[in-house]
């Protein structure tokens, strides 16, 4: 489900509509990144606690995606939508916002879920977190962005530097 | 994962699937001649979604760009080939658009287009260097949204370049940005060029360049644009090439075609398609529930979906 959610937001954001040609697609390109949150869960279940066997763990750790559905979809609604002007100046904005307020909410889902469903300690569960994210979204940027990688880094270098002067 | 009791979201997604994949053919876009010339829609600036930041595949991206009326394009992968060479050989079977083979050359401090190169080009060389091993390897050198700092390290090689994007997305990023590219263009000789720059959003061909050229061939696209036979409209009116070419293309009504390219997309399948896949994704969404949203007391297990 979390696969096909992914292919059709990017279906949509891609070309205005979801077809079958670009639903396969954006699913082939956008296999690595369920792979790559599949093995960060892995990593984590792996490495402490395992009260339950791996399986429905996987089922539910991703039904915590609600947060990031709503931010992809609305996010396909306004690329999809949207003249390219209009998608071109205000996408990058409205993309920094859904996905903070994505990111804020689902720390708490996935909080709890390590706390409470993996039964790991306060501080453990926090590990978890932080685990599976620097896993996960250091692979899913790698695979985007590795070929500009020096690129990359000079425009995170500048971000920084703008926020700090 | 399970989607509880809403038979509707399955449905409407299967709608939605159906009514975009009716939809999803090339519109029809008969062959443009006049005065001698066959004219060509181009996209030299596209991403796809292999290690380049796109979310389609080579052969998706030829696809779209057809669907979107292109007759070139290069894919431009930042500092490889491989997309471009999987891209040309599936448009070769296909019958799709001619695929040049393309790269970004992406460097700390700017980006240099490659087009019809025979191999990647390091982008650990000055941009001089990088330039000079493009035309040695037959391809020409587009300076790629100059905007910004970018636009400040072409400074020494206004001269050697041969093409600049004047129509580029960023130019509704920002309004300095489109002011920027248009000043670019006035300061070098370079034939103007229209890129989407497509990656995952827009479409291909968002902004094109039109090339005059004598048949639409890879060889003759090359002749085409090694005598500059290339005309860009902007979005504001301006427009850039040849004033005889310039003279042609308004003939040809392909102003009001380059504005066009710009407006929201879609025909009523495609609308239809949309609105029903959004609705699906917006039910999936409301309906999850994560097994550590319910209040359980610690050291109890949680019923799981």
């Amino acid at each position: 489900m979390y696969w096909l959610v992914l292919a059709c937001t990017a279906a949509l954001a891609a070309g205005g509509r979801l077809s079958l040609r670009l639903l396969l697609d954006t699913a082939v390109v956008l296999a690595p990144i369920v792979i790559f949150q599949c093995v960060a869960l892995a990593v984590v279940y792996w490495t402490g606690e395992r009260p339950l066997p791996f399986a429905p763990v996987v089922d539910g750790y991703f039904a915590g995606s609600g947060p990031w559905f709503f931010a992809l979809t609305v996010l396909a609604a306004f690329a999809s939508a949207a003249s390219p002007p209009v998608a071109s100046r205000w996408f990058a904005k409205l993309n920094a916002i859904l996905f903070l307020a994505a990111i804020v909410l689902s720390v708490r889902i996935d909080f709890r879920y390590y706390r409470y469903v993996l039964m790991r300690t306060t501080r453990r569960a926090i590990g978890d977190l932080v685990t599976y994210r620097a896993l996960a979204w250091s692979a899913t940027v790698l695979y985007f962005l590795f070929t500009a990688a020096e690129k990359s880094s000079q425009a995170v270098h500048d971000v920084v530097r703008a926020l700090t002067s | 994962m399970r989607v509880p009791g809403r038979v509707w979201i399955p449905l409407a997604l299967l709608a939605s699937l159906i009514a975009g994949t009716i939809a999803d053919r090339p519109e029809p876009s008969p062959a443009i001649q006049i005065g001698g010339y066959r004219v060509l829609s181009a996209d030299f600036h596209l991403h796809s979604g292999l290690w380049s930041g796109g979310t389609l595949t080579p052969w998706g991206l030829v696809l779209e760009a057809e669907r979107q009326g292109l007759d070139v394009i290069a894919l431009t992968a930042h500092n490889e080939t491989a997309d471009a060479r999987v891209a040309r050989a599936f448009s070769r079977i296909a019958g799709g658009p001619v695929v040049l083979i393309g790269e970004e050359v992406t460097s700390a401090t700017q980006d240099l287009i490659a087009i019809h190169i025979d191999s990647t080009i390091s982008p650990k060389l000055s941009l001089p260097d990088q330039i000079e091993e493009v035309h040695r390897q037959g391809g020409l050198a587009i300076a790629a949204h100059p905007v910004g700092r970018d636009r400040t390290q072409y400074a020494d090689v206004l001269q050697a370049i041969d093409g600049a994007e004047v129509c580029h997305p960023a130019q509704w990023e920002r309004d300095d940005w489109a002011a920027d590219l248009e000043q670019f263009k006035a300061s070098t000789p370079a034939m103007p060029i229209g890129s989407s720059d497509f990656h995952f959003m827009g479409h291909p061909g968002s902004c094109r360049t039109f090339v005059f050229a004598r048949d639409a061939t890879e060889p003759a696209v090359m002749v085409a644009l090694r005598e500059h036979h290339t005309v860009v409209y902007l979005p504001n009116g301006h427009v850039y090439g040849d004033p005889e070419l310039v003279k042609l293309a308004d003939a040809a009504g392909l102003q009001q075609r380059a504005q066009a390219y710009t407006r929201a997309r879609g025909s009523l399948l495609d609308w239809v398609s949309r609105v029903l896949a959004l609705l699906a994704l917006f039910g999936i969404a409301a309906s999850l529930r994560s097994p550590a949203s319910r209040r359980v007391p610690a050291g109890l297990e949680f019923p799981l979906p």
